[in-house]
């Protein structure tokens, strides 16, 4: 009997051990993001990095990035025409595009809706600085229309356009669905059309069978939340996932994998500790100074990142517009920064909170920013937290001093810094400073390359002068796909550009 | 037994009311404004009202605890997701059926293998099969479930790469939900199999003592008979108790194996929901788990009194 | 009306026959431990308590380093003479920590089987004394409502709801391990309070708090004491769980959870975290295992298995 049970067992272990080696045969490409989406709507992006390639397939904005660079070519509009004075810029639109799910054509009322409310206020989207130059939009027939804006914009199509603030919504489907719900039911004209989303399970898209332009060679996509690198790492040796970001230390090991590509971008982005201005103890400058002093980022990067990414001394990336070379690289001096703190009232040391999310390394770095500043006297709580709640957490800006956060960048600095400007939904910093706000939008409208350099050059001093931030990394992407996926053309800053892979099995 | 049944459910409503309003009140036990912090960086004002009025935060706290009650007990609706306005009760029913088979085949397992190992070490008792048994044993039950997955999950499925490393398999692809089964069960079970397996060769040593097996053996009734035929009957009666009492706890246990295998399930979407702040999921999730574990402990009960007619009575 | 004189012969009988059952008691007490010693799990298991118990007591000198101390180009070191069981992710010693997560794992299970048992057996036995009235229901339902909850689901919800401290930690598993003592000790008081001693005790007038403290306490405690280490190693557990999950102490502070934590993200670059960590918790679950089983054991060598099943 016992016998039998055993047997028994034994055969349906290794039945499914056989069948289960089977690989799936449905062209599906799975792509693993370190955390869940947010929301799929376009206006509302809470973070780029588990949701814009996502709304990349599903939407298409007047023009794209071509592929593989940060050209910019044309993409739902066919041709466009700027005034002499800059302010009024008119596009001529495709005709006979076709929006998913049956809401119908593409005309000039859906471009205009789209921009539109993004700068009403009403509507609370944080990408309103994105389109901070736009006064309205008129729609002069059904495929043309007219943005008038206030001033010239120099980055409208560097980094406005072609990115999530310029995807085209489909009117009808916003008013019909409500906008609650359009976060998770998105209605664009891309490539892809939207299939569920099953939370923190996976994300689905197919072919959108009436796509306008070229058709995609994979049918279906499914983008599923995996936060620890350790299982997105197992999956992706296994065979589970076709498509992972690895972290660091996994380098070397991919790189010898015989079944997985690796491709090494270097990342487009800015991850920095921010210190919230708006609250004390660090409203006081020499407070933020000394622990500009205590905070060493060689061991950060040393302990989160395997010593592999360059140190960031400023916002802007190096190769960008605007890059400052010359930022101030400062040393480690636990003196002179206990007599900072002592001047600023706080000989015998104080405590401190620091937030980060944990797909970003920062319990890690949360534990060893912890130690370095224990030698200055001062004593740090970490909380790590969730997307949403940190989100919020951070934007109401009186919960926690310090924050770790990425912020992705443009080729256009104007994107990088618009974040910062008074009162911005993501000024994490709660900072407000008259001369950068005058600065940016002095920026925006300066078209003379190298003048606008220096204007961004200018920021990046205030900005260190102001001692609000410990910068700490530009960062690298390891890109992993099984060798069977072709990726395609990726993107300079390693992003995935979905419908341009192919699998070959 | 019919009445026993009644009575015991009729005595379970107050406790499921009461685990109603506990479950509800841990709203108010959010540290800040729960609105605003379940929200996340789509709060604008309205919307953080909106969703008060959603929670029945406006109103004072019996009025939108019946409401709440209310609208589990006639429509089973547990509210929405904060995040995807999603209705609660069909995320936990999407859920379910995955843990209920992780925890049914965890079981099963332990069972089987429990009991394989309990008698063997029973039967050879003072040899080295039975030293090593029960030893393994009492080591087994040392094992908590998280510390077995990381293990079962680095050995056999990124060193000998045998077995997937995380969900449940294709939808209606029953071996490939059976090869995403096994690890996860298998963590489960360790523990389990260890008290099983501890507990019935006790028993069964124990029953080897009495008085009418001892007779049997005289008569020369061989010792696999007796094992089987009289001795088993007797000693299961405790295994089939703690598996009623086990059943609860496997429903913990199975949080952290769900989530270290990236598995869908009740445990793993309670888990997400209390990272994520997700309120109402972590409300329904919760109530949905505290029913069905009070459910199978009825059962147990139930099975226990049908073996042992006497506790009826008590 | 009892006849005077008879009635001081009989209280001179009772209070006898108390003074027996101290006095009872405490060899009993020195029985018991010469029982356990003599078995070998029970040796087995008190030995291992006995050095988690010195580890947590004596850290700060028997651990060789710092256990925060973090020497970033020495992340992940194997194990050596500096570093007898390695480094960790940031270079701190492993030995140190395990050390020092002993006064978590400690702190933690001792101090909610403590609250949860003085907690329990005061709602027990006044649940139980006034069996049948009010009080007795209230209590058992409250009770009911939090055995509804499988544990540890229900502690999961209230640490991240409360916010992860030690503090908040111990106070929930004491509120979820709480309803068993409860029910134990009311159990036992309903057998107990029918014996004559307490008839006795309470025609002479003694306080029913009296009563309880004195003499209905001291004789359910073997029954409570087995739960009370059985509990201490789930306990150590669920603490290691949740810290595991992320949910438990706050760094810097080591715990057994948390090393494992992160030894398992890093398996890739280190075993000795994962191992270390995993041994340590599974010692010491093992240690109170075999010591409530040979204590078990001890106090009731004739009672049947299914009683000691703890059905």
């Amino acid at each position: 009997m016992k016998k039998f049970l055993l047997v028994f067992l034994m055969l349906i272990i290794v039945l499914s051990f056989v069948s289960g080696r089977v690989i799936a045969q449905e062209p599906t490409l799975r792509i693993a993001k370190p955390g869940d989406v947010g929301s799929l709507d376009p206006a509302y992006c809470v973070n780029i990095k588990n949701e814009f390639t996502i709304m990349d397939c599903l939407y298409n904005g007047l023009v794209k990035y071509k592929p593989g660079s940060w050209e910019v070519i044309p993409d739902l509009a066919e041709k466009w025409e700027i005034s002499k004075d800059g302010k009024e810029i008119t596009f001529w639109l495709r005709k006979g595009i076709q929006f998913h799910h049956g809401y119908g054509e593409m005309t000039a009322e859906d471009v205009k809706f789209s921009f539109e409310r993004i700068i009403d206020p009403q509507n609370a989207s944080q990408e309103d600085v994105s389109w901070a130059a736009l006064d309205h939009v008129e729609v002069i027939d059904k495929y043309t229309a007219k943005l008038v804006l206030k001033e010239p914009s120099a980055r409208l199509f560097t980094s406005t356009l072609p990115m999530n603030a310029g995807f085209i919504v489909s009117k009808k489907a916003v008013e019909d669905i409500g906008k609650e719900k359009f976060n998770f039911y998105p209605i664009g004209t891309g490539p892809y059309e939207f299939v569920h989303w099953i939370p923190n399970q996976e994300t689905m898209l197919t072919v959108f069978k009436d796509y306008w332009g070229e058709a995609p060679k994979i049918k279906n996509l499914k983008f599923i939340p995996m936060s620890e690198a350790l299982t997105t790492e197992m999956a992706l040796e296994i065979g589970e996932i076709d498509v992972a970001v690895i972290s660091e230390e996994s380098i070397h090991r991919f790189q010898e994998n015989s079944d997985i590509s690796l491709y090494l971008k270097p990342d487009l982005a800015t991850f920095w500790i921010f210190f919230t201005v708006n609250k004390p103890p660090l409203d006081n400058i020499k407070v933020r100074q000394a622990l500009r002093y205590a905070i060493d980022v060689d061991e950060i990067i040393k302990a989160a990142y395997a010593g592999i990414p360059d140190q960031a001394y400023t916002l802007i990336p190096p190769g960008i517009l605007g890059y400052w070379k010359d930022a101030p690289r400062r040393k480690i001096d636990i003196e002179k920064a206990k007599k900072l703190l002592a001047e600023a009232g706080y000989p015998d040391g104080l405590t401190l909170t620091f937030a980060s999310k944990q797909e970003l390394m920062g319990d890690i770095i949360g534990e060893v920013i912890q130690s370095q500043l224990k030698k200055i006297g001062v004593d740090l709580e970490i909380i790590i937290l969730e997307v949403g709640a940190y989100a919020d957490a951070a934007r109401k800006g009186d919960t926690y001093n310090m924050l770790y956060d990425e912020y992705p960048c443009t080729t256009d600095p104007g994107y990088a810094t618009m974040w910062f400007v008074c009162g911005q939904a993501w000024n994490l910093f709660h900072w407000c400073n008259e001369e950068y706000d005058k600065l940016w939008h002095q920026g925006e409208v300066t078209l003379d390359l190298e003048k606008r350099a220096g204007i961004y050059q200018k920021m990046e001093k205030i900005m260190d002068e102001d001692a609000i931030a410990v910068w700490v990394i530009h960062g690298v992407r390891p890109v992993c796909m099984q060798k069977y996926v072709d990726p395609g053309s990726l993107f300079p800053n390693g992003r995935l550009a979905p419908w341009l892979m192919s699998i070959e099995k | 037994m019919l009445r026993y049944f009644v009575k015991r459910l009729v005595l379970l409503i107050p406790t499921l009311l009461g685990a109603l309003f506990l479950t509800f009140s841990l709203i108010y036990l959010l540290p800040g404004d729960p609105a605003s912090t379940m929200l996340g960086p789509r709060a604008t004002p309205e919307l953080i009202e909106a969703l008060q009025v959603r929670l029945g935060l406006d109103k004072p706290v019996w009025v939108s605890f019946g409401k709440y009650a209310w609208g589990i007990i006639t429509r089973g609706d547990f509210g929405e997701s904060v995040w995807s306005y999603q209705p609660v009760s069909s995320l936990l029913l999407q859920a379910l059926p995955y843990t209920i088979i992780l925890a049914a085949s965890s079981m099963i397992i332990a069972i089987i293998i429990g009991m394989v190992l309990g008698i063997l070490a029973s039967a050879h008792e003072g040899s080295v099969l039975d030293s090593i048994i029960t030893g393994f044993s009492l080591i087994a039950t040392s094992i908590p479930s998280f510390v077995a997955a990381c293990f079962l999950l680095l050995f056999f499925a990124i060193f000998l790469k045998l077995f997937p490393v995380m969900g449940a398999g294709e939808k209606g692809n029953i071996l490939s939900q059976l090869h995403h089964l096994i690890l996860p069960s298998l963590s489960l079970a360790i523990s389990w199999i260890g008290y099983i397996a501890y507990l019935l060769r006790s028993t069964m040593l124990e029953v080897f003592g009495s008085d009418y097996i001892v007779t049997a053996k005289s008569f020369g009734i061989p010792m696999r008979c007796i094992a089987y035929k009289y001795a088993l009957k007797n000693a299961i009666k405790p295994v089939v108790a703690l598996v009623g009492l086990g059943l609860g706890s496997l429903f913990g246990g199975a949080v952290f194996v769900e989530v270290i295998f990236n598995r869908p399930g009740l445990g793993k979407t309670i888990a997400d929901a209390v990272f994520a702040r997700n309120i109402p999921v972590v409300q329904g999730g919760i109530l949905l788990a505290s029913f069905l574990y009070v459910l199978s402990n009825l059962v147990a009960d139930l099975s226990y009194a049908y073996f042992d007619p006497r506790i009826q009575y008590e | 009306m009892v006849d005077n004189k008879k009635g001081n012969k009989h209280f001179l009988q009772i209070l006898n026959s108390f003074k027996k059952k101290k006095h009872q008691q405490l060899k009993n007490i020195v029985r018991i431990f010469s029982i356990i010693l003599k078995d070998r799990k029970g040796i087995l298991g008190v030995t291992i308590i006995g050095i988690i118990l010195c580890c947590a007591i004596f850290s700060p000198w028997i651990a060789p380093c710092d256990p925060y101390e973090q020497e970033i180009a020495n992340r992940f070191a194997a194990p050596s003479l500096k570093h007898l069981l390695g480094t960790d992710n940031l270079g701190r010693d492993i030995l140190s920590r395990i050390i020092y997560g002993a006064r978590i794992a400690m702190t933690v299970s001792i101090g909610g089987v403590s609250v949860a048992v003085v907690v329990g057996v005061l709602l027990g036995t006044i649940a139980g004394y006034n069996a049948g009235r009010v009080i007795d229901n209230g209590i058992l339902w409250i009770v009911d409502v939090i055995r509804a909850f499988p544990q540890i689901i229900l502690i999961l919800v209230l640490v991240a709801v409360l916010g992860p401290s030690t503090l908040n930690m111990i106070m929930v598993l004491a509120l979820t391990a709480m309803p068993r003592y409860t029910r134990v000790a009311r159990a036992e008081t309903l057998s107990i309070k029918e014996e004559e001693y307490i008839f006795a005790a309470k025609s002479l007038g003694a306080k029913n708090k009296r009563i309880i403290l004195k003499h209905i306490i001291p004789n359910i405690l073997p029954p409570i004491i087995i739960l009370a280490g059985v509990d201490m190693a789930v306990m150590i557990m669920i603490e290691a769980g949740l810290s595991f999950l992320g949910l438990g102490v706050r760094p810097p502070t080591a715990s057994w959870g948390i090393i494992l934590r992160y030894g398992y993200r890093y398996i890739r670059l280190s075993p000795w975290m994962i191992i270390w960590s995993s041994i340590a918790i599974a010692m010491a679950m093992l240690g109170y295992s075999l010591f409530a089983e040979s204590l078990r054991i001890a106090l009731n060598p004739k009672d049947s298995i299914e009683k000691q099943a703890g059905v």
